[in-house]
């Protein structure tokens, strides 16, 4: 919506007043406000778009989007060198934020989802078309070309045109292109995916650019998605923010016991981003615009490449779409885009073998539910633990890898003590298990520890804490034989400080 | 305010940007005369141009024929071949394509007179034919395709391959494409 000068001040002061409101979520944003806003560095002219009195600033006589206001601003506007104060720094960020909030809604997510106009004898075809392919079906040759070779050939023209490549290169380009398009959609990759799964999966974007690519992913997708996310490029650290300082493999768990949210993570991921864009000085409201898009872009990448390795999925999402025409051409011509690119890096040669979008090979750092077989074993060498005093190393370990000291006793412990199935596959899946589960285990054993306690001490105290152990012993682990006063002592200084039984 | 790029704009006349990016390039564009202008001009260039006929042959090797390229020894000099197994008994003719990177033309047949089936050509000692070609200097590509008589080219039409290219186009004929280089001359 263009706005006149006046209205785009009011639009300010309101983005002001929002920015100052307390609430958990801006305007337009479903994540929670990232703290530590209060380290950017607006400068002077990023400090007038979003701060300066109206009057201050020079008077636009043409109408704009919001947006273009924000920019022209920004290339004109001087002020002021901005205010040093912690909480002014945070506000005029938080407004910018409620600016950048008013066009994910509409530009972010609407320019994705409406507008696509229904075309009942064309969507048909469309759907003809798609199912065709998904059955490799050669009889739906023409009526994909007629179709799709339009977008897909402009767009093939359009990275010769911005190369600057002579006209004759061009058409032979393109002139090949027509001949490999249909192969390329129907025929598998050298991954074993054909051309329309992903194109299906640039289609599905148009139900929702993030969310709805979610819909086709199985387990396995999903996994490797939690994953993808814990372990690359800057979404390591939107994990650590979200989940703490706990492992990789822990915060894949957590992300996947959330990626139904992703689109909150990843608006989380993009206040981050921006904050530290902000923090760096970078402050053209272009530039911020084009950090989310890019950010947003990368994120339904990865999801792509899981989406297309659900091939029937992904079709039966696709073919529910309303409009699925309009969304199906639209689509083609980003693909095209994209394949033209390689293609160009290749000199034309249509290698069909390769695929557009680089398939996904992220492992899965997931591991598998903790087996009940070693429940006991963990348990009983946990007691064992407790009752040699040693609950606080076992922590620092669990959460640090290390004790910070050499004492012998917790080195035994580990070394001598610890079922032969708990160290099989080294420390750190116990690491992990003891992270998630320490609290619970506690409180389980806190029986244990309190019947130890209220032992009478004397000459049958051996025998009375060993009838108490027997009860649950694990056989991977032998009975201590010695040291019973000292494991009493250790019991009764540590209820005070063990979490109380849960509920069952 | 950064200014708009070529490959921005060129990306977003082919409708291959993000919707997200789509709302303030069509506004900036509207506030700047001078991309207007430059709109018009990059929408001319990238207008299609008249269509021409298409032989629809497959990329190179994504087609259903085993055909190679073979260099061959010649007297003293190097020849080169198409090698190629026939896919079944069936009658079938053989035409033989090339482009030299001006588009396809037809090598054989050329008329009614000369149509070639494959136990016309020699063999290799595998059993495959062999047909004989020189390579133009650089690179070409060759395409063979073995057609049944009604699916080939009808001389009494007058358009003789409009049948094969459908054919063709229907995925019905046996045919492969192979790059090969010849040496350039010094």
């Amino acid at each position: 919506m263009r706005l006149t000068w006046d209205e785009y001040l009011s639009l300010r002061r309101d983005r002001l007043a929002a920015a100052g409101a307390s609430v958990q979520c801006l305007p337009g944003w479903s994540c929670e406000t990232v703290a530590g806003l209060e380290a950017v560095r607006p400068g002077a002219a990023g400090w007038a778009v979003v701060c300066a009195p109206g009057q201050s600033l020079p008077r636009r006589r043409d109408r704009a989007t919001a947006a273009r206001h924000d920019a022209w601003l920004h290339a004109r506007a001087e002020g002021p060198p901005a205010p040093e104060t912690p909480e002014l720094r945070a506000r005029w960020a938080r407004a910018r934020l409620v600016a950048l909030g008013e066009r994910l809604s509409e530009e972010g997510h609407r320019s994705w989802t409406e507008g696509w106009r229904e075309q009942p004898s064309e969507d048909a075809h469309a759907a003809a078309v798609l199912a065709g392919l998904g059955s490799r079906s050669w009889t739906v040759r023409a009526e994909a070309e007629a179709l799709l070779l339009p977008p897909v050939l402009r767009s093939f023209r359009g990275v010769c045109l911005a190369r600057r490549l002579p006209a004759a290169v061009r058409e032979r380009a393109v002139g090949e292109l027509r001949e490999a398009v249909f192969y390329r959609l129907c025929l598998p990759d050298g991954a074993g995916r054909p051309g329309w799964t992903e194109l299906a999966a640039r289609t599905l974007e148009t139900a929702g650019p993030v969310s709805a690519l979610l819909g086709p992913l199985g387990e396995d997708q999903r996994r490797r998605a939690a994953s993808c996310a814990a372990s690359r490029g800057r979404w390591g650290e939107t994990a650590r923010a979200l989940f703490g300082p706990r492992s990789r493999a822990l915060r894949a768990r957590a992300l996947l016991d959330e990626l139904d949210r992703w689109e909150v993570h990843l608006n989380t991921h993009l206040q981050l981003r921006l904050r530290a864009r902000w923090a760096a000085g970078e402050t053209d409201p272009d530039g911020d615009w084009r950090q989310l898009v890019q950010s947003r872009a990368r994120a339904r990448a990865r999801l792509r490449a899981l989406a297309g390795e659900r091939a029937e999925a992904l079709l039966e999402a696709v073919l529910a779409l309303p409009a699925l025409a309009a969304r199906l051409r639209d689509a083609a011509s980003r693909w095209a885009w994209a394949w033209a690119w390689e293609e160009l890096a290749r000199d034309f040669s249509f290698d069909l073998g390769r695929p557009v979008l680089a398939p996904c090979v992220q492992d899965d750092l997931i591991p598998p539910p903790w087996p009940a077989a070693w429940e006991a074993p963990l348990d009983s060498w946990l007691l064992l633990v407790l009752l040699r005093g040693r609950l606080d190393h076992l922590r620092r370990w669990a959460e640090t890898g290390s004790t910070g000291d050499r004492d012998s006793t917790w080195g035994r412990l580990l070394a001598e003590a610890l079922p032969a199935p708990l160290s099989a596959e080294g420390h750190g899946r116990l690491q992990d298990e003891l992270r998630q589960s320490l609290s619970r285990r506690l409180s389980a054993l806190r029986p244990v520890v309190v019947a130890v306690a209220q032992l009478q001490p004397g000459r049958g105290l051996k025998s009375a804490v060993l009838r108490i152990l027997e009860e649950s012993w694990s056989p991977w682990l032998p009975l201590p034989r010695a040291g019973f006063p000292s494991m009493q002592r250790a019991a009764r200084a540590l209820l005070p400080t063990l979490p109380a039984e849960e509920a069952p | 305010m950064s200014a708009v790029s070529e490959l921005e704009l060129i990306r977003h006349l082919c409708g291959a940007d993000d919707p997200d990016e789509r709302t303030d390039l069509r506004e900036r564009i509207a506030e700047a005369p001078s991309l207007l202008a430059r709109v018009d001009v990059l929408e001319a260039a990238l207008a299609p141009p008249p269509p021409t006929p298409r032989w629809p042959l497959p990329p190179v090797g994504w087609g259903a024929l085993a055909l190679s390229g073979e260099a061959r020894a010649m007297g003293g000099d190097q020849g080169h071949a198409l090698v190629f197994e026939p896919p079944d008994g069936a009658a079938r003719l053989v035409v033989v394509l090339w482009n030299r990177g001006a588009g396809w033309e037809v090598l054989t047949p050329t008329g009614p007179a000369d149509g070639l089936r494959p136990e016309d050509l020699p063999q290799d000692g595998r059993g495959r034919r062999v047909i004989d070609v020189v390579l133009p200097a650089g690179r070409s590509t060759w395409a063979v395709a073995l057609p049944c008589p009604e699916q080939g080219p009808d001389w009494a039409a007058p358009e003789p391959w409009t049948r094969f290219r459908a054919a063709l186009f229907a995925g019905e004929v046996p045919v492969q494409v192979v790059p090969l280089s010849g040496s350039v001359q010094p």
